[in-house]
Parts: structure tokens; sequence; C-alpha cells
């Protein structure tokens, strides 16, 4: 059984690769003041997994810390729902404070990657750079439609606006909007194992390939194998990063760097884009 | 000549299949006009689509592209470069 530590306080990118994986049971929130939408979608997708797999997945969040609410802002209590799971309870209030533009969504419920791109436009239009809305419009678009295309799975979205400024305070610099989008599916490493043209040794191997343009599982059409990369390429180019989480591989990209790691295998692919609210500010 | 407008909220492969579908047919020989105006966010797959349909299989003479954004731009002529069709492209005009 994987059970959540009580440490750290807040469940990130990093804390959450450490702390959860294949044969999640049980997710205790007892210690957790914050859990940013990697987090988010990743503990999700554990859960999913978990349930496909006929695991039985138990959620605590005692009310006193705030998880509760928090994730009632984030849109976690319709996983809650579909598990059969005891609703946490909290106010809808606490929504617009915690900065979600895009509760935690099944992309096949919401009515797929148009609903989400349309539900992401409308909430993001007078809030983010235009082009930082292209940028994750794109995103979108592309992560959405690759997971449902080519995972076999549904995908999860969610969105959230990190903000530094105080109120009636110019933007800060430091405020970001990050989008995630993650699946059960098979994995990038299978995915692109399926066409003859590939066979990735690793899946941060597959990641890398998956990176590239014009790389892509539908061996049949050469001009296919667009999104990633040229997704990448958007929001790095606009000061971003971007996550990318696939079996036990990892690889975050961000300016020139690009940062590779094996983790915990997870079923399915996670991406995190991830941008400055107004680049060059 | 057959022409199209795009919706604003569109991205995927699917959609531009639509887009496409809703031409007279058969598109080869023909001149064909796509109204990139509405479009909110061009996509990578959205945009190569339109330009495989319209260019590679559809066997137009030309796809022209109207109202396109710069980014909308980019991505026709990438795709117009990597299936090879540059030559029977032509972008009209082009915003912001």
């Amino acid at each position: 059984m994987a059970t959540l530590p009580r440490e750290p306080k807040v469940l990130t990118i990093s804390s959450f690769d450490a702390t959860l994986g294949v044969g999640l049971q049980e997710c205790r929130l007892d210690s957790l003041a914050f859990i940013d939408a990697y987090g988010l979608v990743g503990m999700a997708i554990a859960i999913r997994a978990g349930l496909a797999g006929g695991e039985k997945v138990e959620v605590t969040a005692p009310a006193r810390t705030g998880m509760r609410e928090h994730l009632a802002a984030m849109g976690f209590d319709d996983l809650l729902r579909q598990i059969g799971h005891p609703e946490l309870g909290a106010e809808a209030e606490t929504m617009e404070a915690s900065g979600v533009v895009v509760p935690l969504r099944s992309a096949a419920d919401a009515g797929g990657e148009q609903a989400i791109s349309q539900l992401l436009w409308d909430q993001l239009r007078d809030r983010v750079d235009p082009q930082v809305l292209a940028a994750l419009g794109e995103g979108v678009w592309e992560m959405v439609a690759n997971a449902l295309e080519h995972s076999g799975a549904d995908a999860s979205v969610m969105a959230q606006v990190y903000r530094t400024a105080r109120f009636g305070q110019p933007p800060d610099h430091d405020d970001k909007v990050q989008v995630v989008i993650g699946d059960t599916g098979r994995g990038i490493r299978a995915a692109l194992a399926s066409s003859p043209a590939y066979a990735p040794r690793s899946d941060l191997e597959a990641i890398e390939l998956a990176l590239q343009y014009l790389v892509s599982s539908v061996h049949e059409d050469p001009g296919r194998g667009q999104g990633l990369s040229t997704t990448a390429e958007h929001v790095v180019g606009l000061g971003g990063k971007m996550t990318i989480r696939s079996g036990e591989g990892k690889l975050t990209i961000a300016g020139e760097e690009r940062e590779a790691e094996t983790v915990t295998a997870l079923p399915g692919t996670i991406v995190s884009l991830s941008l400055p609210l107004y680049p060059g500010s | 000549m057959p022409h199209a407008q795009t919706p604003q909220h569109a991205g995927s492969r699917e959609q531009a299949r639509e887009l496409i579908a809703g031409l007279p047919q058969p598109l080869a020989g023909k001149l064909v006009a796509i109204d990139f105006g509405p479009l909110l966010v061009p996509t990578p797959s959205y945009c190569d689509e339109i330009v495989k349909l319209v260019l590679e299989t559809g066997g137009a003479e030309r796809l022209e592209v109207l109202n396109a954004s710069l980014r909308a731009r980019q991505l026709v002529e990438r795709s117009a470069q990597n299936r090879g069709v540059t030559g029977r492209l032509r972008i009209a005009a082009a915003v912001s």
C-alpha cells in the first residue's frame, strides 16, 4: 500500500513525484496545506488507476487544515463523488480566492477538447497576456487531443492562477498560470512503440523522442507529430516551463535547461504548462 | 471558388475535417479559400489538417489563407513546408 506521508506540507511537483505512484490506496492529507494543479491531477490519476485496478481508495482531509475547502475549490469533490467517497464538504465561494480557473475536469465529461479550451479562454481572457492565453490554449487543444487519441483513456484537466501580487498592486513578475493535463492511459513509450518506426528503451527516452518535431505514433502520415514539440517551443519561448511525466520518466524544460529524472512509476501521462501571466514584466 | 470560415473555437484535426468536408467536393484543381479571421487559438494540428486535406490529399490548385494571425500563418506555412506544397499556398492577408 502506498500512502502519502505527513510531510511535506505542500504537495507540489517534486513532493508528488516522491510520494505518489502505482498502488495508491490511501491519501492522508492531514498535514498538507496546499496542493498545486500538478499534484492534484497526479493524485486524481493515481486514484483513478487504483479504482480501475479494483482497489478501494480512501481520501482523508480534516477540516481544520483548510484542505477540504481547497480541494472543493479545485473541483476534487466531483472525483470523490465518482468513486463513491463521502464528500469532503466545502463552500464554493473559496474558488475565487484560490485562483482556480478550471476546476479538475474529465475532458470526456466536459465535452472534449473544445469545451475545455473554451472554458479556459472564457476564464482567462481578461486575466493574462494574450500571448500566454494563445500558448495555453494551443497546449490544451494539443495535449487533450493527444490523450484522447493516443492514450486510450480519458484526460483530466485543471488550471490555476498563482498570484503573488497584493490586491490593488500592479501584476508581479512572479505571477503565473499553470495548466495540467493528465491521463491514465498507456503512456508515451507504449504509444510510440505501437509504430514500427520507434522502439524507445525507456520512458525518458520516449518523452525525449516525442518532443522531436514530426515524431508520432501515427506513422502513416508523415505530417503528424507537431503538437507536443510546438507547444513546448511556444511555452518555453514565452518564458514558461513545461513538465512531462510518463511512466517512470519525467522531463522539465525551461529556457535552455532540460531536467531529466527517473521517478516513481505512474500509469499514463501528465503534462504541466506553466507560464508567467505577463511575460517580460 | 470553394471557401469556408473557421469557427472561433477550433483546434482539433477532427474539426478541420468537418470544415473541409463542408466544401463542395472534389477540391482537385480548384482554388480554395479559408478565412482564419474568427479563429481565437490556432493549433498545429488544426492548421496541418487543413493544409493536408486541401493541398495534399485534396489536390487543390491553391489554398488561399485569409485574415490569419501571425501564429496561424506560421503554423500553416510550416505544415505546407513539411508536406511539400508551399508553392500552392498563398497567405492573402495577415493581422497581428
